[in-house]
Formats: structure tokens, sequence, C-alpha cells
């Protein structure tokens, strides 16, 4: 009985989130939050590929975000390049990118992989701004208004918008449900458990490392792609800004680190809090969402560790977890512990 | 060099300034069970770290199956049959008692499911089938103990190294322990097994090798090792000095 809930919550899911533009968002002001909020969502399974299942904080995720957004940009408006095939490239040019940057920082242990993503994507928002001949700049670039198609990933009116995000996140939710179960995904938990272990257990450490990344980050690109088409502009402030970054990974942890629907949770529950605080109490006074949405982060992280998805459970509403996952910031502090034991 | 099943030559290991391991020369053939014994601190789990890679060589040779494999990183050494628990058990925390044995399992099989598999048919042979859902923490001491030992055997290794897996048994679960590893090595499982039973270790291995302060003092069959003066001095010699072998 539980079981087939558990199944069937996910088709669910799905078709609810595909009812709420029409008896909720009925506008386009509110469908544009609920593309974002699906985007955040995105990105946040996207983030949870090496950052919940491998334990390896990224905190430059917008990097990835910017690198879909300007590669599917740049080749629709130099070349006419349909952005569905401009995405795919921006995938590929991220997970290459992500090669890059995971060779050097994931044989290391410890904070550099995460210091080394921030700081990566800071050097990225600079290079936007210097290259204006390119990117446009800070003034930003401007993607060419075609007939609304398919095709050229481009609509009136945002409820198009809003269902072709939902189909991504729809496809990104199974790839993380498959990479989950799959050998790939428990080599990615036995490194966020114990690298060392999962070493000496066979695990080609650095390699899975490097493909979680990389998978990672080709798919937080094309949620730039997505991103790019809605607003049909995008700026080095809005591909590369360190608040992206912060969504994304509180987006996942809010949610629900390393498991496959937390992220997708806590993604659209961290805009809808934001914005929808926003409008609430900008009145009230200026900055108090702010306020109310770090309370309930900290809240969160205090006594929901396992993230808004573990609620139900937690209070005992789907019967016992098979596995309770632990945030990777408690195993990897276990695992020094054991370290000093040891010495 | 090519009939070598496992070969450490003249491998040495410091800490800082402690030489943990020096120079240690061990050849091992395949089948059987080898006990590696000393005082504490000898250097006997380092050694364990050193034939698996889990630490990198100061300095010698390591050999396996007739390959040089001194520089290999320890999941290359796990992926040609090499497998080991610690002494200081690391299971993985977040995954169930199950999944910690799948782990295992995947150096030898492709898909997960039959990794699960050979996996239950692990968790059965140290008795713990019935907890393959719990998670880690929700055993004991002695039972995580096991679960690192299906977590070994799950990857049907050809050398399993076993650290102090009897310490803290009671009589009776020590001689299911024996069992269980006789019985491997009746399967052709060679068994390198550092123990502090010295009566269970003398009566089960066909060779003995003593370590004391990183160096091999003694090595031969149990009866010529008991007799040996050297080996009797450092047993001794650790009593009164509380264990403590380390400079
Ligand atoms: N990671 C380490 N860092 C520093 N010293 C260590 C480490 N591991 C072991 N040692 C030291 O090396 C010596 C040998 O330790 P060990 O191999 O654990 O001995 P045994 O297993 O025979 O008791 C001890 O003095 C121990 O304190
Ligand atoms: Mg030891």
């Amino acid at each position: 009985m539980i079981r087939t809930i558990g199944k069937l919550a996910g088709p669910l899911f799905f078709v609810f989130a595909a009812t709420v533009p029409l008896w909720l968002l009925q506008n386009d002001y509110l469908r544009g939050i609920g593309v974002r909020a699906l985007i955040v969502a995105v990105l946040a399974v996207s983030w949870n590929i090496i950052g919940g299942f491998g334990g390896r904080l990224s905190f430059g995720h917008a990097a990835f975000f910017g690198i879909g957004a300007y590669t599917s940009s740049l080749l629709l408006v130099d070349h006419g390049i349909s952005p569905w095939i401009g995405g795919v490239v921006g995938m590929l040019v991220a997970a290459v990118v992500a090669l890059l940057v995971g060779l050097p920082t994931l044989r290391l242990r410890g904070i550099f992989f995460t210091l080394v993503t921030f700081v990566f994507t800071l050097i990225l928002l600079t290079l936007a701004r210097y290259f204006s001949g390119l990117t446009g700049g800070d003034v930003g670039l401007s993607l060419p208004l075609t007939e609304p198609s398919l095709g050229m990933m481009q609509f009136r009116g945002q409820l198009a918008y809003y269902y072709l995000a939902l189909a991504v996140l729809a496809v990104y939710v199974v790839i993380a449900a498959v990479v989950s179960a799959s050998s790939f995904g428990y080599r990615l938990r036995a490194i966020r458990d114990d690298e060392e272990v999962a070493e000496a257990l066979g695990v080609p450490t650095t390699k899975v490392k490097l493909q979680g990344f990389m998978l990672s980050a080709g798919m937080a690109a094309f949620a730039g792609t997505l991103a790019a088409q809605q607003d049909l502009f995008i700026d080095p402030g809005s591909a590369f800004g360190v608040t992206r970054s912060v969504e994304i990974a509180l987006g996942a942890i809010f949610g629900g680190i390393g498991t496959v629907w937390g992220p997708v949770v806590g993604g659209i529950a961290l805009v809808a809090m934001s914005d929808g605080l926003n409008n609430v109490l900008q009145d009230v006074f200026a900055g108090a969402d702010t306020i109310v949405y770090g309370i309930a982060l900290v809240a969160v992280a205090l006594w929901l560790p396992g993230g808004l998805a573990s609620l139900p459970r937690r209070l005992g509403l789907l019967g016992r977890r098979r596995h309770a996952p632990t945030p990777p910031e408690a195993s990897m502090a276990s695992s020094t512990e054991k370290e000093h034991e040891l010495r | 060099m090519s009939d070598v099943f496992v070969g450490m030559r003249k491998v040495s290991k410091s800490f800082g300034g402690l030489r943990a391991v020096r120079e240690v020369d061990l050849e091992l053939a395949e089948g059987g069970i080898v006990a590696l014994v000393g005082p504490n601190g000898a250097g006997k789990s380092t050694l364990f770290d050193l034939i698996t890679g889990v630490q990198p060589l100061d300095e010698g040779r390591r050999i396996i199956h007739g390959r040089d494999m001194t520089r290999a990183r320890s999941h290359n050494i796990a992926a040609v049959g090499i497998a080991r628990t610690f002494q200081k058990v690391r299971l993985f925390p977040s995954m169930t008692v199950l999944d910690n044995v799948v782990v295992g399992g995947l150096v030898k099989h492709r898909s997960v499911s039959e990794s699960k598999q050979e996996g239950r048919r692990a968790l059965d042979r140290v008795g713990l089938l019935d907890r393959a859902d719990q998670s880690p923490s929700e055993l004991t001491l002695i039972d995580r103990k096991r679960l690192e030992m299906a977590r070994a055997l799950a990857s049907n290794p050809s050398l399993l190294l076993l650290d102090e897996v009897m310490t803290g048994l009671t009589p009776h679960e020590v001689e299911d322990a024996v069992g269980l590893i006789q019985q491997l090595t009746g399967e052709g499982v060679t068994v390198l097994l550092v123990e502090h039973l010295l009566k269970v270790v003398m009566r089960i291995s066909q060779r003995v090798i003593v370590l004391n302060q990183g160096q091999v003092i003694a090595d031969g069959s149990p009866q010529d090792v008991q007799r040996d003066p050297a080996v009797v001095e450092a047993y001794i010699g650790s009593a009164e000095g509380h264990g403590h072998a380390a400079d």
C-alpha cells in the first residue's frame, strides 16, 4: 500500500504541477514566478548529483547555468541556431569545463573544491563583463524575437515556458532516480560517506567524482538556456551571480540533500518563499522577507536535517525510511573524527 | 616474479619521525591462513594499509599476481582481488547494511542487482541477512565488524586481510569466526589475519609473521615462532612498556 503510494507519488506530483497554472498561477506574472521556481528546481536536481549523492558541495553552480545561457544565446544571436541545439552544445561545454575545474580540485579533500567552484564563478562573471564585445557586457544580451515555436523555444506568454520547464524537470527527476539506483549512485554515496574506504573497495574515486561533476554541470547548463529563452535576455550578473549559486545549493539542501525529490521540493519552496514573502512583506519593511527567509532556512537546517522532503516521514506519514541519508557535512565530520581517532 | 601472489619488497612507511614500518619483506603464497602478530603499535595495521594501497609506500615495491603495483591506487588493488577490514570499523553510515555490502560487490559485478544477490549471500554468511535494511548505526560493534567482513567478502577476494575481527568476541563467537575463515580458505581464499588471540592464531594458521617496532622479527610455522627467543623478548618487553613499542 505504502509502496504503491510511493511509486505513484512521482507521476502524481507532475500531474498536480501541470494543473497549477489553471487554478493558482492564473496570470503571466505568477506563471513567470512558477517558471523561475521550476528552473531553480531543475538546477537543484542537477547540483544534487555531485553535491547530494557525491557530497562535494559546489558553491559555484551558477557557472554552468551561465555557460549554458551564454552558449545557446550567442549561437542564437550570432548564427541563428535553435536554442535546442545551442542548449545541448552548452551542456557539452559545461561538462568539459567541469572536467577542467574538477581535475585539479576533486582530487583534493575538504573544502578546496567548494572554494574553487566559488572563485571560478567570480572569474567567469568578470570575464563576461570584460569581453563585452562578445557578451554585451553589463548592458546585457537581448535575444531576437522570432515567431513563437517549440523549435525555436520561444513562446508568447509564460504558460508554454511553464510546461517546458516542467517537462525538463520530469526528465531530470528520472535521471536522478536512475543515477541513485545505479552502481554510479552507489559509488557516489560511498565516496560521500568515506572516500578512503570507497577506494579500498575498488571505487575509482577521482573518476567517479569527475563523472558526477560533469553530469551535474551539463544538466545545470540547460537550465541556463531555459532561463535565457524565458527572459529573452541575459547579463553577466544574472548568469554568473553569487545569489544564483547560493540559491541552487540552498534549494537542494533545504529540500533534502542526496535524495531524488528533496531538490525538487526545496527549489520550488525556495522561490515560492522568497517571491511570496517579497510580495507580502515589502510593505511592512524592506528586507523583512530576507530575514524570514533566513530564519526558515536555519529552522530546516536545525530541526529537519533531512530537508523538507523528509517531513512526511518525520511525521510518520509514509512509514519507515529505508535509509536515512546523513547530510554530507555530517558524514565528512564523522570521517575526520575517525581519522583523529586513528592517530 | 611472474608467479608471485603478493610480494611486499623492503617497504617502509613513516609518520613524521615515527617509522611505523621499516624495510619489511613479505611474500605471500596463495592459499591458507597467515597470521600477522605483534604488540600494539608494531605496524600491523599500517602494513595492511601498505598492502592495500590505502597509504602510499615511502619506499619499496609492491608486487601482486606477478605485476609491479608499487604505484597503484587502492581501487586498482581491490580490483585484482584484495579486500580488507579496518581495525577501527569504517562503514558507510548513511547507507543501509545491504547497501554497504553492495558497494563491496560492485568491484566484481557490473549491475546493482547482481551485487545485491552477492551481498545477500555475504550477509547470510556472517549472520546479518535479517538486518539488511537497517542502518549500520543500529548494529552492535561486533555486528558492525561482521558487516565489514561481509562487505569484503562480497568482492569475492583472492586475498582477504582481516584486522582484529575477533577482538571482543565471546569464545563461542570466536569459534564461529574461525569456522567462517576456515571455510573461506577451503574455497581458495588466502587469509592474512591480524589477531591478538595468540592461542587461536597459533591453532588455525599455517604461518605466523611477527612484527615488532615496524620490523619482521620472526616468520615461520606456529611452532617455530613460539619458540623464537626474539618473539618472547618482544612480547615481554612490550608488556612492560604497556604495549608502546613505538619510539
Ligand atoms: N595515520 C597515522 N598517523 C600517525 N601515526 C600513525 C598513523 N597510523 C599509525 N601510526 C603510528 O604508527 C605506529 C604503528 O601503528 P599501527 O600500524 O596501527 O600498529 P598496530 O596495528 O600494529 O597496532 C603506531 O605508533 C601508530 O601510532
Ligand atoms: Mg592495528
